[in-house]
């Protein structure tokens, strides 16, 4: 069922099997896997079904570091969270991606890729995805197949794109339909209450989002699934028995802060007479899924050089040719082709680049001294880049110029150079990871290998907070597949 | 690359000089179809670079032993240029990632008369 917290007695006090925080893809997720199960589950969500500018005013905050988006436009505070501003993009983790590598300072996540390979199956499901996994000669056809390259350290994957699923139209349906599942809108979380000790939770705070009065919550496991900025201000701001916050005892909260930089209109890929058809990386349809084939380096090629990981896209050129890309144009087809015609019209590609950060406790989300009207702590973010951050992106371009040159493809022109910084443009891509990292150890991480916060048994976070490292993917299909695991953990949990 | 068959003299002489050896039997090279484009190149990488104005001593660099048939020639150059880029043994020109045998070659153009 859904109700709304004003429906809900002042003062009274709630209980459930589960609790889980949040209605974005993870919060979802877990209620939809728990759904018609045998636990009752209690779904908290700050906003409504539809977009309400008053709620979405709760995730003001402060950028005190690198130019970001405003706090409040880079997430949705609502039923189906930041679904409703999701682009759709599907790809999991490489395995290398959890792996400790030692080039990248705080990398290893405590799981393995193979551990969620069921998960992501099902985080497709969720997703609306379609077909086969992820071979690559799966989803290649003749007229839209990947490029072979004379480049061993070139390697090509793809996205899948999800509709894309906006949860707010799709799961209040299902919500409403389970028996053993009750949301509550417009019931905001300001407070994670420990027991005396600070053992375990005794009491989520909740406080109605509209109006005056709130209710308290007791659950045998609760799951913070707000997002991977709201997560950690939350914990943060619970401070009143554990100083510093819940989970915090390490300081650790809020830091790691990762984005996946997106240098976009990067690079300039001008393709002679001899490359191949560019379809498999244009957004197409195969066996009923939309795809978009992206380039990399394979992890070999980016270990050999210590470089992070980055997806490359062929985006549309926008700017003005250059003056040198007309005579460029005509010598490439005498190197690469010189047995066919120079076509009239040259074709040109710039590059999306969405990469990894090293993980670094410096970039952080912290608590602002202002209060918004609920009374929690604004939420202040520190988001930093880092030389070997930038140095990758553009290694990575450099090596795929090489690459292209070697196989006759076509000539690029740099714009990025390694040693200089990102260029002022280069943004995140609203994804916000790594501020309860996932660690084994307690000194190193947040929560454990169920996402669990250290040292509280009843206590859980899903989302991408929980990333230990980034990647270069986009992070829903991991952060769903993730939760659908957190989902079966729970009801295994209890007894 | 194709050149025509003036201008492959004249870089196959430059090279056969660098590589001592007995000038080269006569040409029979397709037309070159852009080589005011090649010298355009030529020209701002040799002032980019800031590199060596002397034709000679370019064609040194590009290396001894080019082949006098056209199309082994041709093929020659390929070599090296993917050689190079295999090595990372490039260079930019307006930030244009060229190997530097298609460089070095540009600016044998842009300095032959």
């Amino acid at each position: 069922m859904i109700v709304e917290a004003s429906a809900i007695e002042p003062g009274s006090h709630l209980e459930a099997d589960v609790c889980v925080v949040g209605t974005g893809p993870a919060g979802l997720a877990i209620a939809d896997r728990l759904a018609g199960g045998r636990r009752q589950v209690l779904v908290l969500e700050s906003g409504g079904l539809k977009p309400d500018p008053a709620v979405q005013a709760l995730y003001a905050g402060d950028n005190i570091g690198r130019g970001y988006f405003p706090l409040d436009a880079c997430r949705i505070r609502g039923f189906g969270g930041s679904s409703g501003c999701w682009a759709g993009l599907c790809r999991p983790l490489d395995p290398e991606d959890f792996e400790a590598r030692p080039y990248v300072p705080h990398s290893g996540w405590p799981i393995r890729r193979a551990d969620l390979d069921a998960w992501y199956a099902e985080a497709e499901k969720f997703l609306g995805l379609r077909g086969p996994g992820w071979d690559l000669a799966r989803w290649s056809t003749k007229g839209a197949a990947p490029w072979t390259f004379a480049d061993a350290r070139i390697a090509s994957t793809f996205f899948k794109l999800s509709k894309p699923v906006r949860l707010a139209e799709t799961m209040p349906g299902p919500m409403r339909a389970a028996e053993n599942i009750r949301v509550v809108l417009g019931a905001s979380l300001v407070r994670v209450g420990l027991a005396p000790g600070g053992g375990q939770v005794q009491a989520l705070h909740v406080r109605r989002t509209r109006g005056e009065g709130g209710f308290t919550v007791a659950a045998r496991k609760v799951v913070l699934a707000c997002g991977g900025i709201e997560n950690a201000r939350l914990l943060l701001a619970s401070d009143d028995v554990q100083r510093g916050g819940v989970g915090n005892g390490h300081d650790l909260v809020g830091r790691y802060f990762m984005e996946h930089p997106h240098t976009d209109g990067e690079g300039l890929l001008l393709g002679s007479p001899a490359l191949p058809s560019p379809a498999f990386y244009q957004r197409h349809t195969r066996l009923g899924q939309p795809i978009w084939g992206s380039l990399g380096l394979t992890a070999e090629a980016r270990a050999q050089e210590g470089l992070l990981a980055a997806t490359l896209v062929l985006l549309p050129r926008r700017d003005a040719p250059r003056a040198l890309e007309e005579p460029m144009r005509q010598v490439m087809a005498d190197t690469d082709a010189p047995d066919r015609p120079l076509p009239e019209k040259g074709v040109a590609f710039t590059f999306g680049t969405p990469s990894e950060q090293v993980p670094d406790p410096e970039s952080r989300v912290l608590l602002a001294g202002e209060r918004d009207r609920l009374g929690v702590p604004r939420v202040r973010l520190d988001w930093r880049v880092s030389a070997v951050d930038q140095r990758s992106v553009a290694r990575t371009h450099a090596i795929l110029a090489e690459a292209l040159a070697r196989s006759g493809f076509g000539r690029v022109r740099l714009t990025l150079t390694p040693g200089q910084p990102f260029p002022a443009h280069t943004g995140g891509g609203r994804h916000h990871m790594g501020t309860t990292r996932m660690h084994a150890d307690p000194t190193k991480g947040v929560v454990d290998a169920d996402c669990r916060v250290h040292g509280l048994p009843d206590l859980y976070v899903a989302g991408s907070s929980v990333f230990t490292t980034s990647g270069s993917a986009n992070p829903t299909l991991t952060i769903v597949a993730l939760a659908r695991r957190l989902a079966a953990h729970l009801d295994e949990a209890l007894p | 690359m194709s050149l025509d068959r003036r201008e492959a003299l004249r870089l196959i002489v430059a090279l056969s000089v660098a590589a001592c050896s007995a000038p080269p039997p006569p040409l029979a090279l397709p037309p070159r179809r852009h080589a005011a484009a090649a010298r355009q190149i030529g020209q701002a990488w040799l002032k980019a670079a800031g590199v060596m104005t002397d034709a000679q001593a370019l064609a040194d660099a590009l290396g001894a032993g080019a082949p006098a048939e056209p199309a082994a020639f041709t093929a020659w150059i390929r070599e090296r240029h993917q050689a190079d880029l295999a090595a990372g043994r490039t260079t930019q020109v307006d930030g244009w990632l060229l190997s530097l045998t298609e460089a070095r070659l540009y600016g044998l153009y842009a300095l032959l008369p």
